[in-house]
């Protein structure tokens, strides 16, 4: 579908601690695209945002919310971030520099892909 | 495709399911589909907790648009319990199989009403690489007998049954003893089996004659 994004990365810390901090301080790719947190889990936020202007447009036949769910995982002694969801191209662009300032993102969904058909990942 | 080959093909398919209903049957029915039966109130208010699938989901009689799925809720401070869940199917994100953990959250008042954060799950499903990679995953939290078991429960079968009729096994027993002495001469001539073993299953077919 449109607008969608899974990618996987990591940090330092563990997920209860990085959670917390997320849920406190969400990274800029979330609060500059106007998304706020609708809902959490004991492993996941999530965030929503609505665009108003495309709802108005469309005579609210358009889709204006959009919604990213993000999981936190421990690996070792770091956290794996999966941001999956709806998100607009300057977010995806925004997500995906954010994970490359955290050593690079994957899509874990396409990795398990490749591993079962025995390509090198 | 004009206009009125589509509408065509539309009337094609509603005949090919049975006929279009009446619009009163038509309305209940998207009134029944969109219905979230209580998941949003809960989602709004409900205490966060976690539960295990410990099922599989099976189709309800006489609900068109529910599932039930037995689930064991672990909520905060108290004992697991088990509740039969009944799933809006038209709510559904993710898949939902035996073993997987999931997060849901329990009424305020009444333990026994749930709503599944499914945009959650989706999350913690993408993190363990989709769809089937959960489901693995949750299947192998569980032992093969269990989920044996489960299947045949959601089925309305008794324990032990087997889940799908196996055709009979067909037996060496079954073919003609003269044959397979051909066809094992035939093996011994092109020196697929030796003589010895020509002679021991030559034996063995004459003793069942």
């Amino acid at each position: 579908m449109a607008d969608e994004i899974t990618i996987q990365f990591a940090v330092t810390g563990q997920p209860d601690a990085v959670r917390t901090y997320w849920r406190s301080e969400p990274p800029n790719f979330l609060n500059e695209n106007g998304y706020r947190m609708v809902d959490e889990s004991y492993d996941s936020l999530v965030f929503s945002r609505t665009n108003r202007l495309a709802g108005i447009v469309s005579w609210g036949m358009s889709k204006t919310t959009a919604r990213l769910a993000i999981n936190f995982r421990v690996d070792g002694t770091f956290t794996k971030i999966t941001v999956t969801g709806q998100a607009p191209e300057r977010a995806r662009e925004q997500i995906a520099e954010y994970a490359a300032s955290c050593g690079g993102g994957h899509d874990p969904r396409m990795t398990r892909f490749l591993l079962a058909r025995g390509y090198a990942v | 495709m004009g206009l009125f080959k589509g509408m065509k093909g539309m009337k094609e398919l509603g005949d090919h399911h049975g006929g279009r209903p009446s619009l009163r049957s038509a309305m209940k029915d998207i009134s029944a589909l969109t219905d979230d039966r209580g998941a949003n109130e809960i989602l709004q208010t409900g205490v966060p907790a976690r539960a295990i699938v410990k099922g599989f989901l099976a189709p309800i009689p006489g609900d068109k648009f529910g599932m039930a799925i037995p689930l064991e809720v672990h909520s905060p401070g108290n004992a697991p319990y088990m509740i039969d869940h009944v799933v809006p199917s038209a709510r559904m994100k993710t898949p939902l199989s035996m073993g997987m953990e999931i997060p849901i959250k329990i009424h305020p008042t009444d333990g026994s009403q749930i709503a599944i954060q499914w945009d959650a799950l989706q999350g913690s499903v993408a993190a363990q690489g989709g769809d089937t990679a959960a489901v693995m995953a949750g299947l192998s939290q569980t032992q093969a007998a269990d989920a044996g078991a489960a299947m045949n429960a959601s089925m309305g079968m008794a324990p032990g049954q087997p889940v799908f009729a196996q055709p009979p096994a067909a037996t060496p027993a079954a073919v003609d003893p003269a044959e397979r002495l051909r066809k094992l001469a035939e093996l011994r001539d092109a020196g697929v089996i030796t003589p010895e073993d020509f002679e021991a299953k030559k034996a063995a077919i004459i003793a069942e004659m």
